[in-house]
């Protein structure tokens, strides 16, 4: 096979390569915004006095995955335990009452 | 201005908005209708006023109890002259070392709980000494030597009728009955709760002796460790952050929790699994 007919073939490698990187570089900058999000919800709920231990892990995890798509997955239960957290803070000012004997 | 008027009659009889004199009868009640056979006084033994069979166990631990050698280590620390001569006995007043029973106390000038261990390292850097770590073992041997001399003397918490006292008490009372952590448990969940059920191996015991007989030596730890420690470790098995010793939190939960026990005899320091 000649060049000529090569080139098509060559164009479509990096065609698909430069797709590849594009994702890559998407999917790496998802896990940052996801992580800022889990460090600053997470960073509420500690000011609000009710953090939870397994947010901060997930987060280093997340840090620590061998691939995007794993850090993506922790950053995203990292942010979610942030935001339960402090739902259970928001919820609990109003239900703790309940549970003093009277 | 009925409406407000009814509001505001709901609100006091909600549950949660009683004083601590109200707080504390009704804990009392309470336990004393969850264990109709064990006298209020047995609960200063933990889950040992519960199960017969760790009872034996414990008895038999505290023949040679493992804090003792805690205890002398205090003795010699509390006996040896501060920096500039003074002793802890002047520090801490005529009754010392058998001062347990005074604290917790609110301090009104400064506004805020003071707990014994913050008292000895204040009598330490008012001497010229540097303060103890809190989870120094050096300072839980001062508190085991203190506990030993304050047996038998009756906890007896006061809330001063002041704004800021009782703000500290509702703070803890609130943090005692607030769920926290990933699991969603309060104090209360395990205390209150399910009081006298297995957790696990353990028997979960009840809020009324929990403040009795610190410093603890837990065989989990290997050595004698104070309250705040336990909360949070606590705090941890419930996956919630746990806050600093001594920390406002913690000294606030102190407060609260140690007027419930008001009227237990302290017997610490005392032997925990």
């Amino acid at each position: 096979m000649n060049m000529t007919a090569k080139l098509p073939f060559v164009l479509a490698a990096l065609l698909m390569l430069g797709l590849s990187l594009t994702t890559f570089a998407d999917t790496s900058a998802e896990v940052e915004r996801v992580l800022a999000q889990a460090e600053a919800t997470l960073e509420r709920a500690r000011e609000s006095g009710n953090a939870w231990t397994s947010t901060g892990k997930l987060i280093a995890a997340a840090r620590q995955a061998d691939s995007e798509a794993e850090a993506l997955e922790l950053a995203q239960r990292a942010l979610l335990t942030a935001r339960r957290a402090l739902e259970q803070q928001r919820r609990e000012q109003g239900a703790w009452q309940a549970r003093v004997p009277s | 201005m009925r409406t407000l008027i009814g509001i505001a009659a709901l609100c006091l009889a909600l549950p949660g908005w009683a004083g601590p004199e109200e707080d504390l009868a009704a804990l009392r009640d309470f336990y004393a209708g969850r264990f109709p056979d064990i006298e209020l006084s047995a609960h200063k033994d933990g889950a040992y006023a519960l199960d017969e069979a760790k009872r034996e166990q414990w008895l038999e631990m505290e023949e040679f109890p493992p804090y003792e050698i805690a205890v002398d280590d205090g003795a010699e620390l509390f006996d040896q002259a501060l920096a500039d001569g003074s002793a802890y006995s002047d520090c801490l007043g005529d009754a010392a070392p058998a001062v347990k029973d005074r604290y917790p106390y609110f301090d009104k000038d400064r506004g805020e709980v003071i707990t014994l261990e913050m008292a000895l390292n204040e009598c330490r850097t008012a001497a010229g000494e540097e303060p103890l770590g809190w989870d120094s073992e050096e300072l839980a041997a001062l508190v085991a030597f203190i506990a030993m001399e304050s047996r038998g003397k009756l906890m007896a918490v006061t809330v001063p009728d002041d704004p800021g006292a009782l703000s500290a008490y509702e703070a803890g009372k609130q943090f005692y009955y607030q769920r926290r952590g990933q699991l969603n448990f309060a104090c209360s969940s395990c205390h209150l709760q399910s009081v006298g059920m297995m957790l696990r191996a353990e028997r979960l015991s009840a809020t009324i002796g929990h403040a009795t007989h610190w410093p603890v030596y837990r065989g989990k730890w290997q050595r004698v460790g104070v309250l705040h420690r336990r909360f949070q470790e606590c705090n941890s098995q419930v996956r919630a952050e746990s806050f600093e010793m001594q920390s406002p939190e913690y000294r606030n939960l102190e407060y609260f929790l140690s007027y419930m026990n008001n009227g237990m005899e302290l017997n610490g320091p005392a032997s925990r699994k």
